[in-house]
């Protein structure tokens, strides 16, 4: 029974799981030309991109509260309804998500290895990971939280490497560690009826008993952020996965982490959350110095993203965790960048890692006789740093500024661990640039990325450069 | 006259950068000096009220005025931004040796309006992405790999600093108005950070003492490249931020301190750089950071800075540095000590020269008129590294060269040093600069004819000086290293042995463990029968003590 409806809302939802039916239907034929499943997943994006457009066009208010609702009636007793709803937050997540997956899509398109399997499981993700973004009632929260990880664990399992068995065996524990967390905690608050994220806070429940919940969301959360010990199993996936579409889908699981905190803690949980903030922040600013130095020290270009991505993941978190709820535009315009940033690297590095293999080439300075996708990957590398070439630049800007107000010695750390990490991408850019005097006969060798690619690339340099003049552009 | 000369720049800019490479060079060039032309003139015109304002949605929840008022934030110094980058595409254009000469002057131009972009900046986030844009273009213009390296660590680190400092201020005062510093520095807190970050920013932007790697990996681009990059971009933009907001600079006590060491470092190193270099873009590069440390010296300590005459000082040790250009484009070599007979070259390259020489000396005591003995500190440095040069280049190292052609070439010169010092003197008004002048000229032919330092030649066999990087060994020594060392080690203590070895796998084995007692309690075996006994006391017992005795 659906009660108060939109449109916008309902499409963004079930698109992703129509492409994964059409994609599941679809033909695949290896000997033969395979783009026919890989069509459906980039259509089926490139559609629901638009319809995330049109809801954007629709918002009046860029700072305004949930935009869209959507409500669906399953059950009478126990009541269970479904809520949905969007805010200009989780729209540009959503559509910065969309948007990575489809230069992922771009990444795979001369994947031969089961390419349906691939795009089936992807758009499952999409379809979960859109659905858990649009999440506004405990009950879907939690199923759409824990129904990504099924995509997820297939693809790491079937494209994941030599290593994959000992990847799953810690993904495995580490998400049941934090599904049994979530599980218990939300079935106490789920007693108080089914409970609206945004009235949470008002659940009445013993001190006790709210300590033991609100532990366990934290943990819950924490799982799936790489925030230490929880760091591990991410940067294992991360550093095992050689399929650019995997890497960035593995890659979007802390996202989920981040918005669940953000969308339970800022302003609507109540005090008793206080000692764990405390911990929260300290573990925090730790785990980013310790990911930050390994990813300087470490060789692994995986593992110097994953890195990057870490800091950023765990600053955005600092920054929502504020007492203050206007930095929350700032973070959704920065993570969106980020998130397409990040995609675009992938597809690049990918790109490299085939032609080093095919041509059995030297990893340093294997960009030097390649201008396209020398120029591309400096750009979108510039760009992560935060260099003013896409909305990360000012946006981080006020982020820090939120940070630094309320404790200098902390943000200090932040920002060291942020240099860190940044720099290590630079250093690793200017290895690949940098030939040695050995190699300089063997460079000519790497092929450059293909102009249709590159078109895309230029395309997504716009719209970061578009998101850096204005951000909210797309926003009615 | 209205600023739409903004909207020109940028078209002229980006055509340039996109137009075919090898054709309509010159045509092309006709045009941007044509923009130029026009831009200086729309300068020249007085201020009618008129001014490019728009409100900038960057940061949605905190719009701001992005304002190009060239008249009210210092025409002067617009007006050397555009001289500089005409004298950029002119040196572009006549060195010939570019072979993308228009997409270069395309970039000149835009840096260029990211530099006016900065001198009109009202508020911090105006300044910061003008700050950001002139770098990823400075970034373009480089055309060295190790040298881009160096350039974008540097500049990177300091852009960070800078936004830091500027984020820490706005959270604190929450304006982002630059008028407002004055304010902040009366009521807020973290003084002592907010200086010395923005000092150390600073002087990495201007390629200071111990901050000059990057401009040292700049000695294998091309001269005209150099010369730009040295005195019309980053270092430029240094000199900006800190004209800007330099009442920031008031509210520390640590201020001063580290400003007078760093501006005496950087004019000793300049300067022992310049004399013991053989390599003459090197020559040319620690002759910048001399500059740049009496530019700096100037801003703060002299009372009434003049922009006027710092633009004056400016272009004049931009030209001192194309002379060099033009010396070692005459003399086909890079090594000083590897110009020989070069007094049989034309004459007006020793003519050129030696005007440059004195017209920067010239310059710096107009600029410095007020101060005198950071006026004389200054005349001794650029008069003995000028006429030094100028003894290499035209005595060599045999002294049979020390002879009347050269004396006579030198006379030749002299109307020339004396015109251009008229006209520096005459726009100042102020006719007792003539016996300064004089002393100066005099001074500087007795420097040239003596060569009194000319031990220092010794120094071109020493490796040390020619080849070292002892900066850039002290950073990789004592911050790359051992950033390297403790992430390895955390590597190894933290992922490998605490989790993947203990935590990962206590869970494995407590699995392992889980899985054989519940084999052995489905087994049919007395061991079977004996753990469910066990397991069935234990459930009763927590049965019995939840519901009985609690």
């Amino acid at each position: 029974m659906i009660g108060q409806t939109n449109i916008f809302l309902l499409l963004m939802m079930l698109i992703p799981f129509l492409g994964t039916l059409f994609a599941l239907i679809s033909k695949e034929n290896p000997s033969k030309n395979t783009n026919n499943v890989l069509s459906v997943g980039i259509f089926t994006t490139v559609i629901n991109l638009a319809v995330i457009y049109m809801a954007f066009r629709s918002i009046e208010n860029v700072d305004g509260d949930i935009s869209f609702v959507t409500n669906i009636s399953w059950l009478e007793t126990p009541k269970i309804e479904f809520v949905f709803g969007a805010d200009v937050f989780s729209l540009l997540l959503i559509a910065a998500v969309h948007c990575a997956i489809l230069l992922g899509f771009v990444g795979v398109r001369s994947n031969t290895y089961r390419p349906k399997t691939l795009v089936v499981f992807s758009m499952l993700f999409l379809g979960t990971i859109t659905n858990y973004l649009l999440s506004y009632d405990l009950f879907s929260f939690y199923i759409f939280f824990e129904a990504m990880l099924l995509p997820l664990f297939m693809l790491v399992g079937i494209f994941g490497n030599i290593r994959k068995q000992d990847i799953l065996y810690r993904f495995f524990i580490y998400n049941l560690a934090g599904a049994v967390c979530l599980f218990a905690a939300l079935c106490i608050l789920f007693n108080q009826h089914n409970v609206i994220i945004q009235s949470i806070g008002e659940a009445e429940i013993s001190y006790k008993l709210q300590f033991f919940v609100w532990g366990a969301i934290f943990i819950a959360f924490l799982s799936r952020i790489p925030i230490w010990p929880f760091h591990y199993w991410i940067s294992s996936i991360n550093t095992a996965l050689d399929n650019p579409l995997v890497f960035i889908i593995a890659n979007l699981m802390p996202l989920t982490g981040v918005y669940g905190l953000i969308r339970f803690f800022p302003l609507t949980a109540p005090n008793v959350i206080k000692p764990y903030l405390i911990a929260l922040e300290t573990i925090s600013i730790i785990s980013m110095l310790v990911v930050a130095l390994i990813g300087y020290s470490n060789k692994d270009i995986r593992y110097k993203i994953f890195s990057y991505s870490t800091v950023c993941y765990i600053l955005y978190l600092l920054g929502t965790l504020l007492p203050t709820d206007t930095l929350l535009t700032n973070i959704g315009f920065s993570l969106f960048a980020w998130i397409i940033i990040v995609a675009a690297i992938e597809i690049i590095l990918a790109h490299l890692d085939k032609e080093k293999q095919c041509n059995n080439l030297p990893e340093c300075g294997i960009l030097c006789n390649i201008k396209r996708t020398s120029f591309a990957l400096s750009f979108f590398i510039l760009a992560a740093v935060g260099m003013p070439l896409s909305s990360i630049f000012l946006n981080n800007m006020l982020i820090f500024a939120g940070l630094l107000k309320f404790n200098l010695k902390m943000t200090i750390f932040i920002m060291l661990a942020m240099v860190l990490s940044s720099l290590s991408l630079l250093q690793y850019l200017f290895y690949l640039r940098y030939p040695q005097a050995q190699n300089l006969n063997t460079q000519a060798c790497a092929r450059d990325i293909s102009a249709p690619v590159f078109i895309l690339l230029l395309l997504t340099m716009l719209l970061l450069f578009v998101s850096f003049i204005n951000p909210s552009w797309y926003i009615g | 006259m209205s600023v739409n000369f903004i909207f020109l720049l940028l078209f002229a800019g980006l055509f340039s950068f996109l137009l075919p490479q090898k054709r309509l060079k010159f045509l092309w060039s006709v045009f941007l000096f044509a923009v130029i032309g026009y831009a200086l003139f729309s300068i020249s015109m007085p201020y009618t009220g008129k001014e490019l304002v728009f409100l900038w949605k960057a940061i949605p929840n905190l719009p701001v005025p992005i304002v190009f008022n060239p008249w009210l934030s210092g025409s002067t110094g617009v007006y050397g931004v555009l001289l500089l980058t005409a004298l950029a595409i002119y040196y572009n254009i006549i060195s010939q040796n570019e072979e993308f000469s228009n997409s270069l002057n395309g970039l000149i131009i835009f840096n260029s309006i990211f530099i006016i972009m900065a001198f009109c900046s009202a508020n911090y986030i105006q300044l910061l992405a003008a700050v950001g844009m002139a770098d990823v273009i400075v970034y373009g213009i480089i055309n060295n790999l190790e040298a881009k390296r160096y350039y974008i660590y540097g500049n990177f680190v300091a852009d960070f600093m800078l936004m830091s400092i500027l984020a820490l201020v706005l959270a604190q005062q929450g304006k982002v108005d630059i008028a407002n510093l004055e304010e902040y520095t009366k009521t807020w807190h973290h003084r002592d950070f907010i200086a010395i970050i923005l000092l150390i920013a600073v002087f990495i932007k201007s390629g200071f003492a111990f901050f000059h790697t990057a401009y040292q990996k700049m000695a294998s681009l091309s001269f005209t490249r150099l010369n730009f990059i040295l005195f019309a971009s980053t270092p430029l933009m240094g000199i900006t931020i800190l004209l800007l907001l330099n009442n920031i600079l008031n509210i520390s006590k640590f201020s001063y301190p580290i400003f007078v060491i760093g501006v005496f470092t950087s004019l000793c190193w300049g300067f022992i750089g310049c004399l013991t270099s053989d390599d003459i873009k090197r020559k040319a590069i620690y002759n910048a950071m001399m500059f740049w440390g009496l530019a700096f010296a100037g801003v703060v300590m002299f009372p009434d800075f003049s922009m006027r005459k710092f633009l004056v000082f400016l272009i004049s040790a931009f030209l001192f540095n194309v002379s060099l250009q033009i010396v070692c484009k005459s003399a086909e070599q890079k090594r000083i000590s590897q110009i020989y007979n070069f007094y049989k070259f034309p004459q007006i390259i020793f003519v050129i020269n030696m005007a440059a020489s004195c017209l920067y000396a010239l310059s710096w005591l107009v600029f410095s008129y007020g101060n005198l003995y950071l006026c004389i500190y200054g005349l001794v440095l650029i008069l003995l590294t000028g006429a030094t040069i100028a003894s290499e280049i035209y005595l060599g190292i045999d002294k049979t060269r020390q002879n009347q052609r050269l004396i006579t070439l030198m006379l030749m010169a002299l109307p020339i040093f004396a015109t251009f010092a008229i006209s520096i003197i005459k726009n100042d008004n102020i006719v007792h600069f003539y016996v300064y002048a004089a002393a100066i000229l005099s001074a500087f032919v007795l420097l040239f004819l003596t060569w009194p330092l000319r031990f220092l030649q010794k120094t071109y066999q020493i490796n040390f000086f020619q080849k070292s990087d002892i900066i850039n060994a002290t950073y990789t020594t004592l911050i790359a290293i051992p950033v390297q060392t403790i992430g390895r080690g955390l590597r190894v203590a933290v992922d490998f042995i605490f989790l993947e070895r203990t935590l990962i796998a206590s869970i494995k084995n407590s699995i392992r463990c889980c899985i054989f007692i519940f084999k052995v309690i489905h087994s049919s075996g007395i061991w079977g029968k004996i753990f469910f006994i066990i397991l069935g006391a234990a459930v009763f017992t927590a049965v019995y003590y939840n519901g009985v005795v609690r």
